[in-house]
């Protein structure tokens, strides 16, 4: 018994705010992603992991400790709107890959958030990088459905997740294609099956539990997780390039109810109306330019700024979890194709978190939000400026990776081994 | 060109490596258009041979560069641009390219970029596989990519012969060869030949069986050369010998052991590195640059020793254990050794259109760790460095007098992530125009899928 406390105890001290904690961060040049913009010489307060207040005349307590910015800029944490991060270590090695399944038929009840790995080496990559929250989603197996995505906070907690099964994930187009006999159609029918039999598993749960059990289509688990999830409220994330698809992933989802969010979307410009009128928030990689497949031949360059302009409200994501701190030279790169710079800052920080229904906690600096702060040396958005320090709740993270220590161990080459 | 001259080509490149396979059989047809001359006035210049001038003047005229620097007399007929606030760079050269090879949209019907039937393949060409009308070729001009350099790709211990390409349209892969551009022989070590041939329970299937496979390899090459040399002694000697016979594997192999053909060295441990070293050294060939090399910082000195040239991600890693020790500061820190020599290259359909961004976060990487790396220095790393290890550096990648007039005007600092290219010309014809639709290079493959200009931006 005294053991469990001291190990409760510990993981406590791991994973909590220092509730305590009082600091001002001033002498900043602060990006609020909120209403009061950029503010020059601005001092942010902390209080027990939530910003307390920021501004240009914030009154400072005594009892704060005061970190001078230096005239850095200041932003909210990243957020990285749907990755891998933590769930996949090294793509070629398949022992450390649990984002996706083989020969395991399990699609809407697959959840990944007990596979995370709080000690993968990509989480003080991504940090190094500004990155302090991620949405990490499955990219499932023989069904169209995927299965749950979860948030994480990128602090090096034993449990990193925040909140679990957060969102259901689904696979459309062709890639939902060679999960459904070979076909996009089967791929939106079994969309719709899986609805329609979740609906008819709830009425006859017992029935079904037992001996006709087999008459249905999914499992009972995968159906559970569908049962729970219809209702809800939380999203469908869905994966489709192709305009037909989005629209018929639009139309199907609409019919039941269920808030879409798009992920990829590389035609999604050629439905921008369509998904404004909706309200239908897309999470893109806004590099991805290239016509690489036949679903895509429509991509180009300046799809975020004409979805943007269409009213559509547009994140950016970088799928895999190694490479989540390009997720600010995207944004750059949003901005040079004609996206407003405060958009395209929005779309790696407030936009994000509030495509997955947590915009009231993270993504901005505003009093009573999560104190995930970055502090850089120039232009968050820039290539040639870095990562300085960063907090998440309120408590400073090291900005220290293993590629850093590689650095540091080879600075002279010479004297690293003989 | 008449059929006397081309024989008087033969013979001069028969008179020159000795052997009638060294005159090329799918010769350039590369010829740029016609071009007026061109001045920009008053830009930021990087020469791509560490220079940096302000409000320098660079004359373009014959598809030559005629004067950079202070401003030359200006022809009545020039087109005078004005570089105020702009800056102007060599145009830019991705030594790691698989375009054309490995064409969008891609899959098994196009991926023609490696030939994975025997773990010596030194025989195939990757210019045999180019579709010229692949549209992510006008999307690395778009980038400044004016010359690219397109490569087999790694899963064979001799991957075949690289070519080097100008980006432009053309209807074979000839009206892109860059003229008088040296082939390269592609070579890798490491995990991807023995991961495809150990699958199939041939050789190789570990590291020693890569070892294996590549010195035998050049036992037999030594053999060829031995042959061929003692074919031109009697020759010479005036007697009557048949040629031996033609080896198409080992004429590139031998090709390598004269120096004409450079050896491109897929690598990523530093320890392998070192043992593709001893290699060279045992049967005498050089390693020009060695490629992906994500532990080259490692052995930063040892390569600068060695004049060997490390083309290189910026912030590529972890999707193999043999990249698990990349680092962002890799570029920086072969740089920074005395006598260094850093590529920034992408390998990559998506990359190649932002060069000068993967540039950036490599210069961020070496500045973050307090080394003084100066823009205009660091711009070498896509031009005058590359043009080096490509065998083009007497006519490309530096902004000199003399030098085919490949030139890019940005925007904006091109280490800037807000820098688009404004205008391109190479061989002083102009390929690109921002503020011109006209000049967009639109492929076959667009036509009817994309109306133009659509698949980049348009603002």
């Amino acid at each position: 018994m005294m053991r469990f406390a001291i190990a409760l105890l510990l993981v406590l001290g791991a994973t909590a705010p220092a509730m305590a904690d009082v600091f001002a961060l001033t002498n900043a040049r602060v990006h609020t992603v909120d209403a009061l913009g950029t503010l020059e010489d601005a001092t942010v307060l902390v209080r027990n992991g939530r910003i307390a207040s920021v501004g240009k005349d914030v009154r400072i307590p005594s009892d704060a400790v005061r970190i001078d910015a230096a005239g850095g800029e200041v932003t909210p944490g990243l957020f990285a709107g749907f990755t891998n991060l933590g769930i996949q270590e090294i793509s070629a090695v398949p022992e450390t890959v649990d984002q996706s399944l083989e020969d395991f038929d399990r699609g809407a009840g697959f959840s990944i958030r007990r596979a995370v790995n709080p000690d993968s080496m990509l989480i003080g990559v991504a940090r190094t990088g500004g990155v302090t929250r991620a949405m990490i989603g499955p990219s499932g197996g023989s069904q169209v459905f995927a299965g749950q995505a979860s948030l994480i906070r990128l602090d090096g907690a034993s449990n990193p997740v925040s909140h679990p099964d957060h969102a259901q994930v689904a696979v459309l187009g062709s890639r939902g294609g060679q999960r459904t006999g070979g076909s996009r159609a089967a791929a939106l029918q079994q969309l719709e099956q899986g609805f329609a039999e979740a609906l008819l598993y709830a009425d006859s749960r017992a029935l079904i539990r037992g001996a006709q059990a087999s008459s249905l289509g999914f499992s009972r688990w995968d159906l559970d997780a569908l049962l729970a999830f219809i209702g809800s409220g939380r999203p469908m994330a869905v994966h489709a390039d192709r305009a037909s698809d989005i629209i018929q992933a639009l139309d199907i989802l609409k019919a039941r109810g269920i808030p879409m969010v798009l992920l990829g979307g590389a035609e999604a410009w050629k439905v921008a109306a369509a998904l404004a009128a909706a309200d239908v928030p897309v999470l893109l990689d806004p590099l991805d330019n290239l016509p690489r497949g036949f679903d895509r031949l429509g991509a180009r360059s300046d799809n975020i700024t004409l979805l943007h302009q269409a009213g559509v409200s547009v994140g950016i994501l970088e799928g895999s979890g190694r490479d989540v701190r390009r997720i600010r030279q995207y944004a750059g790169n949003a901005v040079a194709e004609g996206l407003p710079p405060e958009v395209a800052l929005a779309a790696i920080t407030r936009i994000p978190a509030e495509v997955w229904g947590v915009g009231d906690t993270y993504g901005r600096i505003a009093p009573g939000m999560s104190a995930d702060l970055v502090l850089w040396n120039g232009d968050p958005l820039e290539l040639t400026t870095w990562a300085q320090r960063v907090w998440i709740e309120g408590r400073e993270v090291p900005v220290d990776s293993r590629q850093l220590q590689l650095r540091d161990r080879y600075r002279e080459p010479r004297s690293a081994y003989p | 060109m008449t059929h006397e001259r081309v024989l008087l080509l033969l013979i001069l490149c028969v008179g020159l490596a000795g052997l009638p396979a060294a005159a090329d059989p799918f010769p350039s047809r590369y010829a740029p258009p016609p071009s007026g001359p061109v001045l920009i006035r008053n830009a930021t210049v990087f020469t791509g041979d560490g220079e940096r001038l302000e409000g320098a003047d660079v004359m373009l005229q014959g598809g030559r560069i005629e004067a950079v620097g202070s401003a030359p007399e200006v022809p009545a007929d020039a087109t005078v641009i004005d570089g105020s606030g702009r800056y102007l760079t060599p145009g830019l050269i991705d030594v790691h390219s698989h375009l054309g090879n490995y064409p969008a949209p891609g899959g098994a019907a196009v991926a023609d970029g490696n030939e994975l039937t025997s773990p010596n393949t030194a025989g195939v060409w990757a210019e045999h596989g180019v579709w010229p009308q692949d549209p992510q070729f006008p999307l690395a001009l778009l980038g400044g990519v004016t010359t690219l350099h397109v490569l087999p790709g790694s899963g064979n211990l001799f991957g075949g012969r690289g070519v080097t390409l100008k980006n432009v349209p053309g209807r074979s892969v000839q009206d892109m060869k860059f003229p008088g551009a040296p082939h390269s022989l592609k070579m890798a070590c490491g995990e991807n030949p023995k991961r495809v041939y150990g699958a199939r329970n041939q050789m190789p299937g570990s590291r020693m069986g890569n070892l294996f496979g590549q010195r035998n390899a050049w036992i037999q090459a030594q053999n060829y050369q031995r042959k061929l040399e003692a074919y031109e002694r009697a020759l010479d000697n005036g007697e009557e010998v048949d040629p031996p016979d033609r080896d198409l594997t080992l004429e590139t192999l031998a090709g390598v052991l004269r120096g004409e053909i450079l050896v491109h060295n897929h690598c990523y441990r530093a320890d392998e590195m070192m043992l593709m070293l001893d290699v060279a050294r045992e049967f005498g060939y050089r390693i020009t640059a060695f490629h992906h090399a994500t532990e080259a910082y490692k052995i930063a000195d040892v390569l600068a020793e060695e004049s060997v040239c490390a083309a290189v991600w910026s912030d590529w890693w972890g999707f193999k254990i043999e990249a698990i020790d990349a680092i962002e500061e890799n570029a920086a820190l072969v740089h920074a050794a005395e006598g260094g020599c850093a590529i920034v290259h992408s390998d990559s359909p998506r990359d190649i259109q932002r060069l000068n961004q993967e540039a950036a976060k490599a210069v961020m990487a070496g500045r973050r760790m307090g080394l003084t790396i100066d823009d205009a220095d660091a711009i070498r790393w896509l031009t005058g460095n590359a043009a080096k290890v490509l065998g083009i550096g007497e006519e490309t990648g530096v902004l000199r007098p003399g030098l085919a007039a490949d030139v890019v005007l940005w925007s904006h600092n091109p280490f800037s992530v807000y820098a688009r290219t404004e205008m391109i010309w190479i061989d002083g014809a102009l390929r690109f125009d921002r503020g011109d639709p006209t000049t967009r290079w639109r492929t076959d493959f667009d036509l009817g899928l994309t109306p133009a200009g659509q698949r980049e931006d348009t603002p």
